[in-house]
């Protein structure tokens, strides 16, 4: 009896013990999440002051589109005729990257295309939910009707990257979609028209004007420049051809007069574009503020760094074709004005070294404009992209804000227009001549009929094939060659250079990167990948 | 009355009592014999205080005093003496007429009585029913150690230490039954004196008394969501009742590069200009007239040096123990060194007739080091070897190529110093209101700072090439671990048949971790270093940044756990805890982790009873569930971050975007394991082997899930998602072949083998099209992944092309895997794996008199490396003036060519890493007693990672086994280094 007794006594204080524990414990079980470095969804978008961080990313975003690494530049450029990024020793071959993109051989594995998809859709995102932010905001929004129409612009302009480069993509135009939710691919009618009517209905609310206020953003002008774009490629698009109205939206661009070419060539690519009566809209890019323009550090020698006393070596690799060097008339200044060629000095006068090749290492570097082959050429080979300034002490980004739509640009698309569409070609001329006067001292003009006249290009007869040439000469590595061969038809026809030939008419578009197909069973890949 | 000034007697004249014996012996008879002797521990030589002596068939005995040391009068000269002691052998010694005797004795094994440290509590190792090892100091790896967990390499099946870096900063990695996690935190949970999440850098080796490894799922799912990596339980030295002990233990290392990569000398570089040379046709090579050894120019021969002194003293009641330790260890890089304090405290006290127990401790350690940069070891072996050090001008020679810096320079033009400090503060308060429950509350805060500052002076390339004009750097962080658990648990017996124990906890543990960096560059002057960052002018100019973080996470649980015993012969052992971590999503807050253990003790059934050979027989099976947290804070919230600058205005201002997508799912990976095991000894535990089978299932494996942007905000959510397998064999080994006074001879042998296969990464929630995934780096300018994870097949495959010969170019000739004449992505093939699936560690320890001697091996098998050295800078292709490894010359598939193509991820450069190390050697002698002051001394030698045997060309096969790209011998790694040491051991 005792030792029960005890036995239920330990029992007890066993059970008192437990009853401690659990109490103890009851006192602490709030297990509520803390963040200190960012913010809770929820917390943000609570006052007008919270409107233009947000609108910050519709923007900020452009700068990783236009010109983020391995993205959009490379796949306008490095597929074209006019750009190169050849193996140099054993640099930039990069698992062939370059090779594939120049030689039409890439996959739905290649990294750009992933890299443009992600990134406008990105945009597209930033933009869907500002304005589900905006419509549900609880607060006054000032101007909120001008603010939708600039944000509704900015994603018109991202589907136009997405219609041009891959055609077939989902159109989601809303942020609250349903849980689980996979969208599906509108067609490319779809796609157009809905840029169309987006541009077209939200035009007016936008501001004409033409100042610091717009400047970077969706203003009335380039609305209609994209808006210009889109009809200039609708045959390219849909199949319906819609010069018309490329004259009619470049007409209203010309018409209001805040526009001009500049004198010099230069200044629309200088460290103070955003200045230029050219720039109809721009990327802004600033040092150690927004950065990403690396264009300069992947093209320049390691050696230039003391030309421009920037803060790092260059990477020394793309360059453009000799072919195209070749192409130029020898009076044309814009030849000097955008590549960089033969001796290269640094700042202080000294002659600049190579240093890569071991049977090239001490001799001064001088570019040159030869291309051995895209599988390995010398390190001073090819010229190099010098369009846009470097200022000095520049990082492994540009100060220059990256031209989208130049007054050139616009005055091309009309040229181009009026010509495709039986239209006087003395006025295209006339436009065409109005670009090129800069570029030529004293003046020389082209003329109507070397303008309507097929020529051979690239082993292929091109219609209206000076036309093209002009455009290269005027915007090379402007980050669009590509949209230009595709509609002069060359791009997956002609052979250039000293390796690319042709490799499927598919070509034209991308494949829907992998990488979607894989996140979105609803996706169909393009046709030919 | 009467009773309790007794006890005090007992207490304050405690020395008196154990002397007492001593006095009352007087040699006064000639017809009795005195013997004198000591008595010592055949595996440690130290001597053994409280060693019962007995003249055998009488009751006259005595008893080893304080060092070991005894005097006993015997009736006759031929008696026999009886020796005993608790943990040893017993012995019988004839006297044979001697009247100096030195006893030897030999530890027994596997007793069964000795404790095993389990979560929160202790059992005997008899009561075991699932994977547990136990190494104790005696064990430990002696010589070169820079962290604890080192001691135990090669020591433990399935407990696989890889110390791949020679730098005296970074710690031994250690992977338990292989990998469970694709994102999750691959640590092992380390339990120091009891505190979860102890810092292993805090603890000096020499105070370790013992290990305790949780290996499998039954034995660590008390530890809930951090238990399945395996759970460490360090356990510090402590005091011994009624002794006042000072130990001290120091040595001296000396350490050499294990070996160096071989490249072209000044001599090769003018022999090939000058024609004849192998590569004089394809290569010609600028010769700048001088000849410098660029690795000699950056290494040194480091000599290390560790002091500790032990002091402990304790009466029954109450104990002391108080060390200090230094370290001061160099490495072979100058500039890579490690200065340290650290010092202990632990005051144990008992009160009210020993039914409370309090237990206060202390643990600080206070590190000074500084980190090579290992950039310049990657210049060194790409530096030209016929250029110079210095100009004529006296500064660094540099030469305007590209990525090619004067590593000397680098060297001494960066100022790296850092400090560390950390301290643990523990208390534990045990109270035993009645026999057999203890109630228990721990209450601890471990905190830890770090100060780290960084420049580069105007002499540095940073400046001199790249107009910088000086760069510095600061660092500071601190964090604060909080823990308090509290027990109760009670030991009973009902009846002769029914043993049981009953433990039930409350666990909280909050972690808080806060830092801050500034970096500053283009300075007026570089004489301030990082100590005046505010004069620079880089932060003003936008050209240098400032950041700081806070993060705060919590875990609390409740536990409890059972443990019973019929008849001594049957087991069950049940365990369950519920823990939720502020990690979770908002709908998994909390989750069970329960397991369930049993044994079967066939030894004591009757019919084992004839079956003599059979010291203990043991079958055991265990299944339990461990967790792995989230690596982060905040994965399962919608966050917004400040982000990229945008011009609004004319303004560049802050935007704000998504910073992850929300996932109130998320939760802990869910590790379910299944381990079956056999425990037997034979000849009286002469021999004694342990085997262990497992399979471990890691289910919600957390995934950075690639989900479709829109509808999402952000390209990836963190989710539970897919399945990893490792599954494995493990046997460990222990015999004493030898054990008689002179010569004792002990092996220990333990093997694993391991296999692990991914089998899923997809969900009905989360699925994509593709079931694999790349990963690791090849680093510019290959610019490529290395690895393919991919479902049904393990984890660490390589991922690269094949090359099947050279052309007459140089250039390799690829396996067109599609045969469609493109080599692209498509073309790359599964060509080896990283993660080793056989470990072995082979140890034999012998003693000859006062002769030690023990030779440890170790064996890692089944795995490739990735020779990055080799694949960066084995070509001719775009060196640009850099050095070729002597590997060069040699020619692929006897091609005839050497290969002059660009540097790529192919076949070729995986080599098979299978080694052989003899891994540590000691030598060392125990000095008899030789003065009454001093209770044993002991003098050794010992080589570290001596001789490696393996067909791999690189510095040390021993490479990175862990993670997701395993493998991968990096160009830059640290050289690991081959260390002899020389020490002694005190004790007084």
């Amino acid at each position: 009896m005792k030792y029960s007794e005890k036995f239920i006594h330990k029992i007890i204080w066993f059970a008192g013990s437990i009853l401690i524990v659990i109490l103890a414990g009851l006192s602490c079980t709030d297990l509520t999440e803390k963040s200190f470095t960012e913010l809770r969804a929820d917390g943000f978008f609570q006052t007008d002051e919270d409107i233009e961080k947000a609108l910050v990313p519709v923007y900020s975003q452009l700068r990783q589109v236009c010109c983020g690494w391995q993205g959009n530049f490379d796949l306008q450029e490095e597929t074209s005729d006019i750009l190169i990024t050849p193996t140099r020793g054993g640099s930039w071959f990069d698992g062939g990257t370059y090779i594939r993109l120049q030689l039409h051989n890439w996959s739905a594995n290649q990294s750009q295309p992933g890299n443009l998809w992600n990134r406008t859709y990105t945009g597209i995102n930033n933009t869907n939910r500002l304005l589900f932010q905006i419509e549900n905001a609880e607060f006054e929004i000032p101007n909120e009707e001008i603010l939708i129409a600039e944000i509704k612009v900015a994603r018109a302009f991202y589907y136009r990257l997405l219609l041009d480069n891959f055609r077939n993509v989902p159109l989601i135009t809303s942020f609250d979609v349903p849980e689980g939710f996979l969208p599906e691919q509108a067609s490319p009618g779809e796609l157009f028209d809905f840029i169309e009517s987006e541009i077209s209905t939200n035009l007016d609310l936008l501001s004409s004007n033409n100042d610091q206020s717009t400047y970077g953003r969706f203003n009335k002008w380039a609305a209609l420049a994209t808006l210009a774009k889109l009809y200039l490629n609708a045959e390219v698009y849909i199949g319906q051809p819609m010069w018309g109205k490329v004259i009619e939206v470049t007409d209203e661009i010309i018409d209001s007069g805040l526009f001009a070419l500049e004198a010099n060539y230069r200044v629309p690519f200088s460290s103070n574009n955003d200045q230029s009566n050219e720039m109809i809209f721009a990327i802004p890019f600033e040092v150690d503020v927004a950065e990403q323009f690396h264009i300069h550090m992947k093209s320049l020698h390691q050696a230039n760094q003391r030309t421009y006393q920037l803060r790092s070596n260059p990477w020394n690799g793309t360059g453009v074709q000799p072919h195209f060097v070749d192409s130029y008339d020898s009076d044309d200044q814009r030849l000097y004005d955008t590549w960089l060629s033969g001796i290269q000095l640094a700042a202080n006068g000294d002659t600049l070294m190579m240093s890569q090749n071991d049977s090239l290492i001490g001799k001064p570097l001088e570019y040159q404009n030869e291309l051995l082959s895209i599988h390995d050429t010398a390190e001073n080979d090819l010229f190099r992209i010098g369009k846009y300034e470097i200022a000095p002490n520049s990082s492994a980004s540009l100060s220059t804000d990256f031209p989208v739509y130049r007054y050139a640009d616009v005055l091309m698309m009309k040229a181009e227009a009026i010509l495709r569409s039986g239209g006087n070609p003395a006025e295209a001329a006339d436009l065409v001549n109005e670009v090129r006067a800069r570029a030529f001292e004293p003046d020389e003009q082209v003329t109507p009929g070397e303008l309507t006249t097929a020529i051979n290009l690239y082993g292929i007869p091109v219609e209206f094939g000076r036309m093209l040439q002009e455009l290269g000469w005027e915007f090379a590595a402007e980050g669009r060659r590509r949209s230009d061969l595709v509609r002069f038809g060359v791009y997956t026809t002609g052979s250039w250079g000293v390796d690319h030939i042709p490799n499927g008419d598919h070509r034209k578009i991308f494949a829907i990167p992998e990488d979607a197909l894989n996140r979105n069973p609803n996706l169909a890949q393009n046709p030919g990948y | 009355m009467k009773v309790q000034a007794q006890k005090l007697m007992e207490m304050t004249q405690l020395p008196l009592v154990v002397f007492l014996p001593l006095l009352l012996w007087c040699p006064d008879s000639f017809a009795q014999h005195t013997v004198r002797g000591t008595v010592t521990d055949a595996t440690s030589n130290e001597t053994l205080p409280g060693v019962n002596i007995l003249v055998k068939g009488t009751d006259i005995g005595t008893a080893t005093d304080l060092r070991g040391s005894f005097v006993l009068e015997a009736p006759d000269p031929s008696d026999s003496l009886v020796v005993s002691y608790i943990g040893y052998q017993t012995i019988e010694i004839g006297i044979d007429g001697r009247e100096q005797l030195e006893v030897v004795m030999i530890p027994q094994v596997l007793t069964g009585e000795e404790l095993v440290v389990v979560g929160y509590g202790t059992q005997r190792r008899e009561d075991i029913t699932s994977s547990v090892s136990r190494v104790t100091s005696n064990d430990f790896k002696t010589g070169d150690v820079k962290d604890p967990l080192q001691m135990l390499q090669g020591k433990v099946a399935g407990l696989n230490i890889s110390n791949y870096s020679g730098s005296p900063n970074e710690n031994v990695q250690i992977s338990l039954r292989g990998q469970t996690t694709i994102n999750g935190s691959t640590d092992p949970l380390v339990v120091v004196d009891g505190v979860p999440g102890g810092n292993l850098n805090s603890i000096a080796p020499e105070d370790i008394e013992s290990i305790d490894i949780l290996k499998d799922g039954s034995a660590a799912a008390i530890y809930g969501t951090r238990g399945t990596n395996g759970v460490i339980l360090i356990t510090t030295k402590q005091a011994e009742p009624g002794q006042v002990q000072l130990n001290y233990k120091g040595y001296s290392t000396v350490s050499t590069i294990k070996k160096k990569i071989e490249v072209l000398s000044a001599g090769d570089f003018r022999s090939i200009n000058e024609g004849g040379h192998p590569l004089s046709d394809i290569l010609s090579i600028q010769d700048y007239g001088y000849e410098t050894n660029w690795l000699d120019a950056i290494t040194r021969t480091p000599v290390s040096q560790v002091h500790n002194v032990t002091v402990s003293t304790g009466t029954q009641h109450s104990s002391v123990v108080a060390s200090g330790a230094y370290r001061g260890l160099e490495g072979i890089f100058a500039n890579s060194d490690r200065q340290e304090i650290s010092g202990r405290l632990q005051y144990n006290q008992s009160l009210i007739e020993d039914r409370v127990d309090f237990a206060f401790n202390i643990t600080t350690s206070q590190r000074d080091w500084s980190e090579f940069n290992d950039y310049a070891y990657q210049q060194a072996i790409w530096r030209n070897p016929t250029d110079r050090i210095l100009d004529d001008d006296g500064n660094w020679q540099e030469r305007n190529i590209r990525e090619q810096f004067n590593p000397v320079g680098m060297m001494n033009e960066i100022n790296d110093q850092r400090k560390s400090g950390n301290l643990t503060l523990s208390g534990k308060l045990t109270a035993e209101p009645v026999n057999g429950l203890r109630f228990s509350v721990l209450a601890s805060r471990v905190t830890s700072d770090y100060i780290a500052g960084y420049s580069e002076s105007k002499q540095h390339y940073s400046t001199t090439i790249n107009g910088v004009n000086a760069y510095a750097w600061r660092e500071t962080s601190k964090s604060i671990d909080q823990n308090l658990v509290i027990t109760a648990e009670y030991n009973g017996q009902a009846g002769a048949d029914h043993r049981f124990n009953v433990i039930t906890g409350y666990d909280f543990q909050d972690f808080e971790d806060e830092d801050f960096f500034a970096e500053n560059l283009d300075f007026p002057t570089d004489v301030f270093g990082f100590n005046n960052l505010g004069i620079g002018n880089g932060l003003q100019d936008g050209r240098a940044g400032i950041s700081s973080g806070k993060s705060y996470s919590k875990l609390i649980a409740f536990f409890g756990r059972m443990n019973y015993s019929l008849r001594e012969k049957y087991l069950l052992n049940i365990s369950l805890r519920r823990e939720g971590s502020t990690r979770f999503g908002e709908n998994h807050k909390w989750g069970w982790f329960p397991a369930i253990s049993a044994g079967w003790r066939i030894s004591n059934e009757p019919f084992m009873r004839d079956v003599d050979f059979i010291t203990s027989l043991k079958l055991r099976a265990g299944y339990g569930v461990t967790g792995t947290l989230p690596t982060q804070n905040n994965l399962s919230q919608t966050l917004l971050e400040f982000s990229d600058r945008g011009l609004i205005n004319g303004e560049f201002i802050q935007g704000v975007v998504p910073a992850s997508n929300p996932n109130p799912d998320l939760r802990w990976e869910k590790k379910k394991e299944i381990n079956v095991g056999v425990d037997i000894a034979v000849l009286e535990g002469k021999l004694s082997a342990t085997l262990d089978l497992f399979r471990r299932n890691t289910e919600d494996l957390l995934f950075e899930f690639p989900v479709p942007v829109p509808p999402n905000l952000y390209p990836t959510t963190i989710a539970n998602t897919g399945s990893v397998l490792n599954e494995g064999i493990e046997l460990s080994i222990d015999a004493f072949p030898v054990q008689t006074t002179n010569f004792f001879w002990n092996i220990n042998f333990n093997i694993s083998h391991l296999r692990n296969e991914l089998q899923s990464i997809n969900t009905n929630q989360f699925t994509t099209g593709q079931d694999f995934f790349y990963t690791g780096d090849t680093q510019p300018p290959i610019q490529n992944v290395t690895h393919r994870v991919q479902v049904g097949e393990p984890i660490g495959n390589f991922w690269t092309w094949k090359v099947s010969d050279l052309d007459e170019q140089g250039n390799w000739m690829f396996v067109d895997k599609d045969g469609n004449d493109i080599i692209n992505e498509d073309d790359k093939f599964i060509t080896g794996n990283g993660i080793p699936n056989l470990f072995a560690g082979f140890t034999n320890a012998f003693r000859y008199k006062n002769f030690d001697f023990s030779v440890t091996m170790r064996g890692v098998f089944g795995h490739q490396v990735l020779n990055f050295t080799r694949m960066h800078n084995e070509t001719t292709a775009g060196r640009g003036g850099r050095n070729y490894p002597k590997s060069l010359l040699n020619q692929p598939f006897g091609s005839g060519t050497y290969i002059q193509d660009s540097p790529q991820i192919i076949d070729y450069f995986i080599e098979d890493g299978d080694f052989l190390k003899i891994d540590n050697i000691t030598f060392g002698y125990s000095f008899p007693a030789w003065s009454q002051y001093v209770r044993n001394s002991r003098i050794y030698v010992s080589g570290n990672n001596l001789f490696t045997f393996t067909g791999y060309s690189g510095v040390d096969p021993e490479v990175n086994f862990g993670g997701l790209a395993p493998g991968n011998d990096n160009r830059a790694k640290f050289p690991t280094t081959r260390s002899f040491t020389l020490g002694i051991e005190l004790g007084f």
